[in-house]
Protein backbone atom coordinates (compact mmCIF):
# COMPACT_ATOMS: atom_id res chain seq x y z
CA UNK A 1 0.00 0.00 0.00
CA UNK A 2 1.49 3.33 -0.75
CA UNK A 3 2.55 5.75 1.89
CA UNK A 4 1.27 9.09 1.77
CA UNK A 5 2.62 12.24 3.69
CA UNK A 6 0.70 14.44 5.66
CA UNK A 7 0.03 16.71 2.73
CA UNK A 8 -0.89 14.38 0.44
CA UNK A 9 -3.53 12.76 3.13
CA UNK A 10 -4.39 16.38 3.66
CA UNK A 11 -5.60 16.75 -0.01
CA UNK A 12 -8.04 13.65 0.35
CA UNK A 13 -9.78 14.19 3.29
CA UNK A 14 -13.00 16.15 2.68
CA UNK A 15 -13.33 13.45 -0.01
CA UNK A 16 -12.60 10.78 2.68
CA UNK A 17 -15.45 12.84 4.80
CA UNK A 18 -17.52 12.28 2.18
CA UNK A 19 -17.40 8.77 1.51
CA UNK A 20 -16.45 9.54 -2.09
CA UNK A 21 -12.78 7.70 -2.39
CA UNK A 22 -12.30 4.08 -3.25
CA UNK A 23 -11.98 1.40 -0.68
CA UNK A 24 -7.87 1.47 -0.62
CA UNK A 25 -7.19 5.19 -0.48
CA UNK A 26 -9.79 4.82 2.03
CA UNK A 27 -7.81 2.49 3.97
CA UNK A 28 -5.10 4.54 3.15
CA UNK A 29 -6.86 7.34 5.14
CA UNK A 30 -7.91 5.77 7.86
CA UNK A 31 -4.34 3.75 8.38
CA UNK A 32 -2.68 7.16 8.58
CA UNK A 33 -5.44 8.55 10.85
CA UNK A 34 -5.00 6.09 13.03
CA UNK A 35 -1.38 7.16 13.43
CA UNK A 36 -0.90 11.02 12.84
CA UNK A 37 -2.31 13.05 15.60
CA UNK A 38 -1.99 15.97 13.40
CA UNK A 39 -4.12 15.07 10.41
CA UNK A 40 -6.87 13.51 12.57
CA UNK A 41 -7.34 17.37 14.06
CA UNK A 42 -7.16 18.83 10.17
CA UNK A 43 -10.57 16.30 9.91
CA UNK A 44 -11.83 17.60 12.88
CA UNK A 45 -11.29 21.05 11.82
CA UNK A 46 -12.86 20.00 8.33
CA UNK A 47 -15.80 18.19 10.43
CA UNK A 48 -16.66 21.13 12.60
CA UNK A 49 -16.90 23.78 9.52
CA UNK A 50 -19.33 21.02 7.67
CA UNK A 51 -21.25 20.41 10.49
CA UNK A 52 -21.77 24.53 11.04
CA UNK A 53 -22.42 25.31 7.48
CA UNK A 54 -24.97 22.40 7.46
CA UNK A 55 -26.61 23.75 11.15
CA UNK A 56 -26.72 27.40 9.96
CA UNK A 57 -28.13 26.98 6.72
CA UNK A 58 -30.60 24.26 8.48
CA UNK A 59 -31.90 27.17 10.82
CA UNK A 60 -32.45 29.70 8.14
CA UNK A 61 -34.66 27.01 6.16
CA UNK A 62 -36.43 26.59 9.17
CA UNK A 63 -36.96 30.35 10.02
CA UNK A 64 -37.79 31.26 6.44
CA UNK A 65 -41.42 30.32 6.13
CA UNK A 66 -41.63 31.89 3.00
CA UNK A 67 -40.72 28.83 1.32
CA UNK A 68 -43.85 26.96 2.11
CA UNK A 69 -45.95 29.71 0.20
CA UNK A 70 -43.79 30.01 -2.77
CA UNK A 71 -43.15 26.67 -3.42
CA UNK A 72 -47.22 26.18 -3.42
CA UNK A 73 -47.62 29.08 -5.66
CA UNK A 74 -44.52 27.96 -8.40
CA UNK A 75 -46.42 24.51 -7.85
CA UNK A 76 -50.12 25.90 -8.67
CA UNK A 77 -48.65 27.90 -11.86
CA UNK A 78 -46.98 25.07 -13.20
CA UNK A 79 -49.73 22.74 -12.36
CA UNK A 80 -52.05 25.39 -14.42
CA UNK A 81 -49.60 25.53 -17.87
CA UNK A 82 -49.80 21.82 -17.47
CA UNK A 83 -53.63 22.11 -17.51
CA UNK A 84 -53.33 24.09 -20.59
CA UNK A 85 -50.98 22.38 -22.55
CA UNK A 86 -50.63 18.62 -21.81
CA UNK A 87 -48.31 17.74 -23.96
CA UNK A 88 -45.18 16.91 -22.57
CA UNK A 89 -43.20 17.88 -25.56
CA UNK A 90 -43.46 17.46 -29.83
CA UNK A 91 -41.46 14.46 -29.20
CA UNK A 92 -43.59 13.17 -26.82
CA UNK A 93 -45.74 10.76 -28.48
CA UNK A 94 -43.04 8.87 -30.49
CA UNK A 95 -40.44 8.59 -28.19
CA UNK A 96 -42.74 7.05 -25.27
CA UNK A 97 -41.01 3.69 -25.49
CA UNK A 98 -39.81 1.45 -22.79
CA UNK A 99 -36.33 3.53 -22.91
CA UNK A 100 -38.22 5.26 -19.80
CA UNK A 101 -39.20 3.28 -18.03
CA UNK A 102 -38.24 -0.42 -16.11
CA UNK A 103 -38.14 -3.71 -18.74
CA UNK A 104 -39.52 -5.81 -16.41
CA UNK A 105 -38.61 -10.16 -17.21
CA UNK A 106 -40.84 -12.08 -15.74
CA UNK A 107 -39.78 -14.07 -12.48
CA UNK A 108 -40.34 -17.66 -12.50
CA UNK A 109 -39.87 -18.69 -8.97
CA UNK A 110 -42.49 -16.11 -7.28
CA UNK A 111 -44.89 -14.03 -8.64
CA UNK A 112 -44.34 -11.26 -6.12
CA UNK A 113 -41.01 -9.67 -7.74
CA UNK A 114 -40.43 -7.38 -9.67
CA UNK A 115 -37.02 -7.18 -11.45
CA UNK A 116 -35.68 -3.73 -12.31
CA UNK A 117 -33.39 -2.94 -15.37
CA UNK A 118 -32.95 0.79 -15.84
CA UNK A 119 -31.90 2.69 -18.96
CA UNK A 120 -29.53 4.88 -18.09
CA UNK A 121 -30.05 8.18 -20.33
CA UNK A 122 -29.67 11.82 -18.55
CA UNK A 123 -30.65 14.38 -21.41
CA UNK A 124 -30.70 18.13 -21.24
CA UNK A 125 -31.08 20.04 -24.14
CA UNK A 126 -32.23 20.04 -27.11
CA UNK A 127 -29.44 18.74 -29.36
CA UNK A 128 -30.05 15.65 -27.11
CA UNK A 129 -33.54 15.36 -27.60
CA UNK A 130 -32.53 14.11 -31.52
CA UNK A 131 -30.44 11.84 -29.86
CA UNK A 132 -32.62 10.37 -27.51
CA UNK A 133 -35.20 9.98 -30.01
CA UNK A 134 -32.55 8.02 -32.52
CA UNK A 135 -31.73 6.00 -29.47
CA UNK A 136 -35.81 5.15 -28.92
CA UNK A 137 -36.28 4.31 -32.55
CA UNK A 138 -33.48 2.06 -32.49
CA UNK A 139 -34.20 0.34 -29.08
CA UNK A 140 -38.49 -0.12 -30.06
CA UNK A 141 -36.56 -1.78 -33.63
CA UNK A 142 -34.11 -3.93 -31.19
CA UNK A 143 -37.54 -5.17 -29.18
CA UNK A 144 -38.87 -6.35 -32.83
CA UNK A 145 -37.03 -8.69 -32.45
CA UNK A 146 -36.88 -9.83 -29.46
CA UNK A 147 -33.91 -8.65 -28.36
CA UNK A 148 -33.89 -7.33 -24.26
CA UNK A 149 -31.91 -4.40 -23.94
CA UNK A 150 -30.54 -4.13 -20.58
CA UNK A 151 -27.81 -0.95 -19.10
CA UNK A 152 -25.91 -1.88 -16.42
CA UNK A 153 -26.65 1.49 -14.64
CA UNK A 154 -29.51 1.19 -12.33
CA UNK A 155 -31.94 3.25 -9.66
CA UNK A 156 -29.47 5.13 -7.16
CA UNK A 157 -30.37 3.65 -3.97
CA UNK A 158 -29.96 1.02 -5.69
CA UNK A 159 -26.38 1.31 -6.27
CA UNK A 160 -25.87 2.69 -3.37
CA UNK A 161 -26.19 -0.26 -1.92
CA UNK A 162 -23.55 -1.78 -4.31
CA UNK A 163 -21.40 0.76 -3.42
CA UNK A 164 -21.55 0.49 0.65
CA UNK A 165 -21.73 -3.42 0.56
CA UNK A 166 -18.13 -3.61 -0.78
CA UNK A 167 -16.70 -0.32 0.96
CA UNK A 168 -17.91 -1.45 4.46
CA UNK A 169 -17.27 -5.15 3.66
CA UNK A 170 -13.18 -3.70 2.95
CA UNK A 171 -13.32 -1.43 6.26
CA UNK A 172 -14.69 -3.79 8.43
CA UNK A 173 -12.35 -6.91 7.52
CA UNK A 174 -9.62 -4.06 7.87
CA UNK A 175 -9.89 -3.90 11.32
CA UNK A 176 -9.49 -0.65 11.32
CA UNK A 177 -13.07 0.78 10.36
CA UNK A 178 -14.70 3.65 12.05
CA UNK A 179 -17.56 1.34 12.80
CA UNK A 180 -15.94 -0.05 15.53
CA UNK A 181 -17.07 -0.19 19.17
CA UNK A 182 -20.67 -0.04 18.55
CA UNK A 183 -22.89 -2.57 20.89
CA UNK A 184 -24.56 -4.93 19.03
CA UNK A 185 -27.21 -5.48 21.46
CA UNK A 186 -28.15 -1.79 22.06
CA UNK A 187 -28.46 -0.74 18.60
CA UNK A 188 -30.85 -3.86 18.00
CA UNK A 189 -32.86 -2.89 21.22
CA UNK A 190 -32.71 1.00 20.20
CA UNK A 191 -34.16 -0.10 16.51
CA UNK A 192 -36.67 -2.53 18.39
CA UNK A 193 -35.72 -5.63 15.76
CA UNK A 194 -34.84 -8.69 16.20
CA UNK A 195 -31.69 -10.30 14.06
CA UNK A 196 -33.00 -12.03 11.26
CA UNK A 197 -31.71 -15.52 11.71
CA UNK A 198 -30.20 -16.96 8.89
CA UNK A 199 -28.50 -20.06 9.87
CA UNK A 200 -30.56 -22.20 8.18
CA UNK A 201 -29.47 -20.88 4.75
CA UNK A 202 -26.00 -21.09 5.95
CA UNK A 203 -25.57 -17.32 6.17
CA UNK A 204 -23.76 -16.28 9.32
CA UNK A 205 -24.22 -13.25 10.81
CA UNK A 206 -20.85 -11.50 12.40
CA UNK A 207 -21.75 -7.64 12.85
CA UNK A 208 -23.68 -4.59 12.47
CA UNK A 209 -23.25 -0.93 12.84
CA UNK A 210 -25.25 2.33 11.54
CA UNK A 211 -24.73 3.02 7.85
CA UNK A 212 -25.55 5.58 5.36
CA UNK A 213 -26.56 4.30 1.90
CA UNK A 214 -27.24 7.40 -0.43
CA UNK A 215 -27.24 9.52 2.01
CA UNK A 216 -30.10 7.69 4.09
CA UNK A 217 -29.13 6.35 7.44
CA UNK A 218 -29.28 2.46 8.09
CA UNK A 219 -28.54 -0.09 10.14
CA UNK A 220 -26.28 -2.57 8.99
CA UNK A 221 -26.58 -6.40 9.69
CA UNK A 222 -23.51 -7.80 8.74
CA UNK A 223 -23.57 -11.56 7.30
CA UNK A 224 -21.11 -14.18 5.87
CA UNK A 225 -22.11 -16.97 3.25
CA UNK A 226 -18.83 -19.17 3.68
CA UNK A 227 -16.45 -16.59 2.57
CA UNK A 228 -18.81 -14.28 0.39
CA UNK A 229 -19.99 -11.56 2.26
CA UNK A 230 -24.21 -10.79 2.72
CA UNK A 231 -25.39 -7.16 3.83
CA UNK A 232 -28.83 -6.94 5.09
CA UNK A 233 -29.36 -3.27 5.69
CA UNK A 234 -33.14 -1.90 7.80
CA UNK A 235 -33.91 1.38 7.43
CA UNK A 236 -37.07 3.84 8.29
CA UNK A 237 -39.81 5.65 6.89
CA UNK A 238 -37.52 8.14 4.76
CA UNK A 239 -35.64 5.15 3.25
CA UNK A 240 -38.45 4.12 1.78
CA UNK A 241 -39.03 7.90 -0.05
CA UNK A 242 -35.74 7.55 -1.09
CA UNK A 243 -36.74 4.31 -2.85
CA UNK A 244 -39.72 5.87 -4.14
CA UNK A 245 -37.59 8.07 -6.44
CA UNK A 246 -36.99 5.22 -7.81
CA UNK A 247 -40.13 2.84 -7.59
CA UNK A 248 -43.30 5.99 -7.42
CA UNK A 249 -45.65 3.15 -6.16
CA UNK A 250 -44.02 1.19 -4.48
CA UNK A 251 -45.98 -2.08 -2.96
CA UNK A 252 -45.27 -3.15 0.55
CA UNK A 253 -44.46 -6.98 0.61
CA UNK A 254 -43.74 -7.09 -2.83
CA UNK A 255 -39.45 -7.99 -3.74
CA UNK A 256 -37.80 -5.62 -6.17
CA UNK A 257 -34.83 -6.90 -7.35
CA UNK A 258 -31.99 -4.94 -9.51
CA UNK A 259 -28.49 -7.06 -10.76
CA UNK A 260 -25.45 -4.72 -10.20
CA UNK A 261 -22.34 -6.63 -11.60
CA UNK A 262 -21.99 -9.77 -9.71
CA UNK A 263 -24.30 -8.75 -7.28
CA UNK A 264 -27.97 -9.49 -6.65
CA UNK A 265 -29.87 -6.37 -4.84
CA UNK A 266 -33.21 -6.97 -3.14
CA UNK A 267 -35.90 -4.57 -1.71
CA UNK A 268 -38.69 -5.03 0.08
CA UNK A 269 -40.40 -2.55 2.15
CA UNK A 270 -43.18 -3.49 5.00
CA UNK A 271 -46.47 -2.95 6.08
CA UNK A 272 -45.02 -0.44 8.37
CA UNK A 273 -43.04 1.26 5.74
CA UNK A 274 -39.75 0.51 7.07
CA UNK A 275 -37.21 -0.79 4.30
CA UNK A 276 -34.93 -4.24 4.11
CA UNK A 277 -32.51 -4.18 1.67
CA UNK A 278 -30.34 -7.18 0.81
CA UNK A 279 -26.95 -7.30 -1.05
CA UNK A 280 -25.02 -10.11 -2.00
CA UNK A 281 -23.40 -12.69 -4.59
CA UNK A 282 -26.89 -14.53 -4.73
CA UNK A 283 -29.20 -15.73 -6.43
CA UNK A 284 -32.50 -14.84 -6.47
CA UNK A 285 -34.10 -17.82 -4.76
CA UNK A 286 -31.92 -16.80 -2.07
CA UNK A 287 -32.67 -13.69 -1.87
CA UNK A 288 -36.17 -15.07 -1.71
CA UNK A 289 -35.06 -16.90 0.82
CA UNK A 290 -33.53 -14.54 2.95
CA UNK A 291 -36.96 -12.18 2.86
CA UNK A 292 -38.95 -14.96 4.29
CA UNK A 293 -36.92 -14.34 7.34
CA UNK A 294 -37.57 -11.01 7.98
CA UNK A 295 -39.37 -9.46 10.17
CA UNK A 296 -42.33 -7.62 7.72
CA UNK A 297 -45.11 -6.67 9.49
CA UNK A 298 -44.69 -8.89 13.15
CA UNK A 299 -44.69 -7.18 16.33
CA UNK A 300 -40.83 -7.74 16.30
CA UNK A 301 -40.87 -4.79 13.57
CA UNK A 302 -41.27 -1.53 15.06
CA UNK A 303 -43.86 1.45 15.44
CA UNK A 304 -41.36 4.07 14.07
CA UNK A 305 -37.67 3.33 13.53
CA UNK A 306 -35.64 5.62 16.05
CA UNK A 307 -32.65 4.63 13.68
CA UNK A 308 -30.45 7.81 14.19
CA UNK A 309 -33.30 9.98 15.95
CA UNK B 1 -48.54 -10.24 -10.28
CA UNK B 2 -45.17 -9.12 -12.19
CA UNK B 3 -45.69 -5.48 -12.76
CA UNK B 4 -45.18 -4.39 -16.37
CA UNK B 5 -43.86 -1.19 -16.36
CA UNK B 6 -42.63 -1.55 -20.40
CA UNK B 7 -45.90 -0.42 -21.41
CA UNK B 8 -45.82 3.81 -22.73
CA UNK B 9 -47.35 5.37 -19.65
CA UNK B 10 -50.66 7.10 -20.57
CA UNK B 11 -50.78 10.79 -20.04
CA UNK B 12 -52.45 10.57 -16.88
CA UNK B 13 -49.78 8.24 -15.58
CA UNK B 14 -47.25 10.73 -16.64
CA UNK B 15 -48.92 13.41 -14.81
CA UNK B 16 -49.36 12.14 -12.05
CA UNK B 17 -45.19 10.70 -11.46
CA UNK B 18 -44.48 14.65 -12.71
CA UNK B 19 -46.97 15.82 -9.16
CA UNK B 20 -45.81 13.00 -6.91
CA UNK B 21 -41.79 12.70 -8.38
CA UNK B 22 -41.14 16.51 -9.75
CA UNK B 23 -43.11 19.06 -8.25
CA UNK B 24 -42.20 17.09 -4.52
CA UNK B 25 -39.09 18.87 -4.65
CA UNK B 26 -40.19 22.57 -5.78
CA UNK B 27 -39.19 23.80 -1.99
CA UNK B 28 -35.73 22.10 -2.04
CA UNK B 29 -34.88 23.48 -5.64
CA UNK B 30 -36.07 27.05 -4.24
CA UNK B 31 -33.98 26.66 -1.17
CA UNK B 32 -30.73 25.96 -3.32
CA UNK B 33 -31.89 28.81 -5.65
CA UNK B 34 -32.61 31.37 -3.61
CA UNK B 35 -28.73 30.94 -2.20
CA UNK B 36 -27.64 30.59 -4.85
CA UNK B 37 -28.80 33.61 -6.84
CA UNK B 38 -29.20 35.91 -3.95
CA UNK B 39 -32.45 36.89 -4.48
CA UNK B 40 -35.66 35.45 -3.90
CA UNK B 41 -37.63 36.31 -7.16
CA UNK B 42 -35.20 35.75 -9.64
CA UNK B 43 -35.10 31.69 -7.77
CA UNK B 44 -39.00 31.84 -7.83
CA UNK B 45 -38.94 32.22 -11.67
CA UNK B 46 -35.56 29.87 -11.83
CA UNK B 47 -37.56 27.46 -10.33
CA UNK B 48 -40.65 27.66 -12.23
CA UNK B 49 -38.91 27.78 -15.45
CA UNK B 50 -37.44 24.96 -14.30
CA UNK B 51 -40.24 22.67 -13.80
CA UNK B 52 -41.83 24.45 -17.09
CA UNK B 53 -38.51 22.74 -18.46
CA UNK B 54 -39.11 19.38 -16.49
CA UNK B 55 -42.18 18.97 -17.83
CA UNK B 56 -41.58 19.46 -21.26
CA UNK B 57 -38.88 16.96 -21.07
CA UNK B 58 -40.23 14.69 -18.91
CA UNK B 59 -40.86 11.85 -21.41
CA UNK B 60 -37.03 11.69 -21.20
CA UNK B 61 -36.61 11.24 -17.49
CA UNK B 62 -35.75 7.92 -16.95
CA UNK B 63 -38.16 6.55 -13.81
CA UNK B 64 -35.69 4.49 -12.47
CA UNK B 65 -32.99 7.49 -11.93
CA UNK B 66 -32.94 10.18 -9.44
CA UNK B 67 -35.62 12.64 -9.69
CA UNK B 68 -34.24 15.20 -7.65
CA UNK B 69 -30.79 15.37 -9.32
CA UNK B 70 -31.88 15.41 -12.61
CA UNK B 71 -33.92 18.43 -11.70
CA UNK B 72 -31.15 20.32 -9.95
CA UNK B 73 -29.03 19.61 -13.56
CA UNK B 74 -31.84 21.85 -15.19
CA UNK B 75 -31.70 23.93 -12.49
CA UNK B 76 -28.66 24.81 -12.55
CA UNK B 77 -27.61 25.50 -16.11
CA UNK B 78 -30.67 27.75 -16.37
CA UNK B 79 -29.13 29.65 -13.06
CA UNK B 80 -25.24 29.35 -15.15
CA UNK B 81 -27.31 30.75 -18.00
CA UNK B 82 -28.76 33.77 -16.39
CA UNK B 83 -25.31 34.68 -14.45
CA UNK B 84 -23.67 34.38 -18.14
CA UNK B 85 -26.06 36.72 -19.56
CA UNK B 86 -25.81 39.16 -16.36
CA UNK B 87 -21.99 39.28 -16.78
CA UNK B 88 -22.72 39.81 -20.62
CA UNK B 89 -24.66 42.92 -19.72
CA UNK B 90 -23.12 44.89 -17.21
CA UNK B 91 -19.24 44.35 -17.96
CA UNK B 92 -17.71 46.92 -16.23
CA UNK B 93 -20.02 46.56 -13.16
CA UNK B 94 -19.19 43.75 -10.27
CA UNK B 95 -22.47 41.38 -10.48
CA UNK B 96 -21.05 38.64 -8.33
CA UNK B 97 -24.76 38.23 -6.71
CA UNK B 98 -25.15 39.38 -2.82
CA UNK B 99 -24.38 36.72 -0.38
CA UNK B 100 -27.41 34.58 1.29
CA UNK B 101 -27.95 36.19 4.32
CA UNK B 102 -28.37 39.35 2.60
CA UNK B 103 -31.46 39.08 0.45
CA UNK B 104 -33.33 37.01 3.72
CA UNK B 105 -36.56 39.16 4.42
CA UNK B 106 -35.85 38.25 8.10
CA UNK B 107 -32.75 38.32 10.68
CA UNK B 108 -32.18 34.39 11.58
CA UNK B 109 -31.22 33.42 14.99
CA UNK B 110 -27.97 31.83 15.00
CA UNK B 111 -25.65 30.51 17.10
CA UNK B 112 -22.27 32.82 17.49
CA UNK B 113 -20.43 29.96 15.62
CA UNK B 114 -23.58 29.47 12.77
CA UNK B 115 -22.75 33.06 11.97
CA UNK B 116 -19.57 32.97 11.36
CA UNK B 117 -19.70 30.09 9.30
CA UNK B 118 -22.25 31.84 7.33
CA UNK B 119 -20.05 34.45 7.03
CA UNK B 120 -17.78 33.08 5.78
CA UNK B 121 -19.14 31.19 3.35
CA UNK B 122 -21.03 34.35 1.89
CA UNK B 123 -17.61 35.65 1.00
CA UNK B 124 -16.47 32.56 -0.67
CA UNK B 125 -16.47 33.10 -4.61
CA UNK B 126 -19.67 31.99 -5.93
CA UNK B 127 -18.15 28.79 -7.42
CA UNK B 128 -17.06 27.55 -4.48
CA UNK B 129 -20.48 28.63 -2.40
CA UNK B 130 -22.09 26.39 -4.82
CA UNK B 131 -20.23 22.74 -4.71
CA UNK B 132 -21.03 23.55 -0.57
CA UNK B 133 -24.65 24.19 -1.16
CA UNK B 134 -24.70 20.95 -3.58
CA UNK B 135 -22.73 17.98 -1.75
CA UNK B 136 -22.51 19.36 2.22
CA UNK B 137 -25.79 20.85 1.99
CA UNK B 138 -27.83 18.98 0.02
CA UNK B 139 -25.72 15.77 -0.05
CA UNK B 140 -25.10 15.62 -4.16
CA UNK B 141 -22.48 12.69 -4.50
CA UNK B 142 -19.10 14.17 -6.44
CA UNK B 143 -20.48 12.53 -9.26
CA UNK B 144 -23.72 13.94 -9.52
CA UNK B 145 -22.20 17.51 -8.70
CA UNK B 146 -19.89 16.72 -11.21
CA UNK B 147 -22.82 16.27 -14.09
CA UNK B 148 -24.95 19.30 -12.85
CA UNK B 149 -21.74 21.79 -13.18
CA UNK B 150 -20.41 20.18 -16.09
CA UNK B 151 -16.99 19.57 -14.36
CA UNK B 152 -14.89 16.82 -13.94
CA UNK B 153 -15.18 14.94 -10.88
CA UNK B 154 -11.98 15.70 -10.13
CA UNK B 155 -12.64 19.12 -9.81
CA UNK B 156 -15.75 18.76 -7.41
CA UNK B 157 -12.89 17.05 -4.94
CA UNK B 158 -10.71 19.81 -4.83
CA UNK B 159 -13.25 22.86 -5.34
CA UNK B 160 -14.74 21.46 -2.28
CA UNK B 161 -11.50 20.77 -0.23
CA UNK B 162 -10.60 24.07 -1.09
CA UNK B 163 -13.76 25.51 -0.24
CA UNK B 164 -13.41 24.13 3.43
CA UNK B 165 -9.99 24.73 3.79
CA UNK B 166 -11.10 28.84 2.86
CA UNK B 167 -13.90 28.39 5.40
CA UNK B 168 -11.32 26.92 8.15
CA UNK B 169 -8.64 29.81 7.72
CA UNK B 170 -11.68 32.43 8.24
CA UNK B 171 -13.60 30.48 10.83
CA UNK B 172 -10.71 30.22 13.28
CA UNK B 173 -7.62 32.76 11.53
CA UNK B 174 -5.20 31.86 14.16
CA UNK B 175 -4.96 28.34 13.02
CA UNK B 176 -1.67 27.60 11.93
CA UNK B 177 -1.60 25.73 9.02
CA UNK B 178 1.04 22.63 10.20
CA UNK B 179 -0.30 20.02 8.47
CA UNK B 180 0.29 21.82 5.14
CA UNK B 181 3.66 22.29 5.89
CA UNK B 182 4.64 19.35 7.66
ZN1 LIG C 1 -0.67 13.15 8.96
ZN1 LIG D 1 -22.01 -0.29 6.45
Amino acid sequence: MNLLNCHQINELLSAYLENELDPTTTLTVANHLEKCSLCERELAFLTNVSNLVRSAVEQIDKQDLSLISRASTINAYVKSQIAINPQTSPQAQTSQTPVNSYTSAETASTNNVVRLNTHQRRLAGGKKILLSLAASLAIVFLSLFAITYYSTTTGPLMSGVARNHQLCNVIELSNIGWHKGHSTENLLEVNNIKLPQLNSLGIEFYNLHPCKVYNAPFLHLMYKKGNKPVSIYYGSENTVAKLKETIPNIVPNKLYLQQESDLQIGAISTLKNNLWLIAGQLTEQEINAITSQLPMNSSSETEQSQLFH
Amino acid sequence: MTTDYSASPPLTEQLENFESLALLHTQTLLRTATRMCGNASEADDIVQETLLRAWKYWHTFELGSNCRAWLFRIMINLIHRRRESLSSLAEHVSVDEPAMANVLRFEPKLEMDERGALSALNSLPKEYRDIIFLVLVEEFSYKEAAVMLNVPMGTVMSRLHRARQMMKKLICPDQKEDVATA
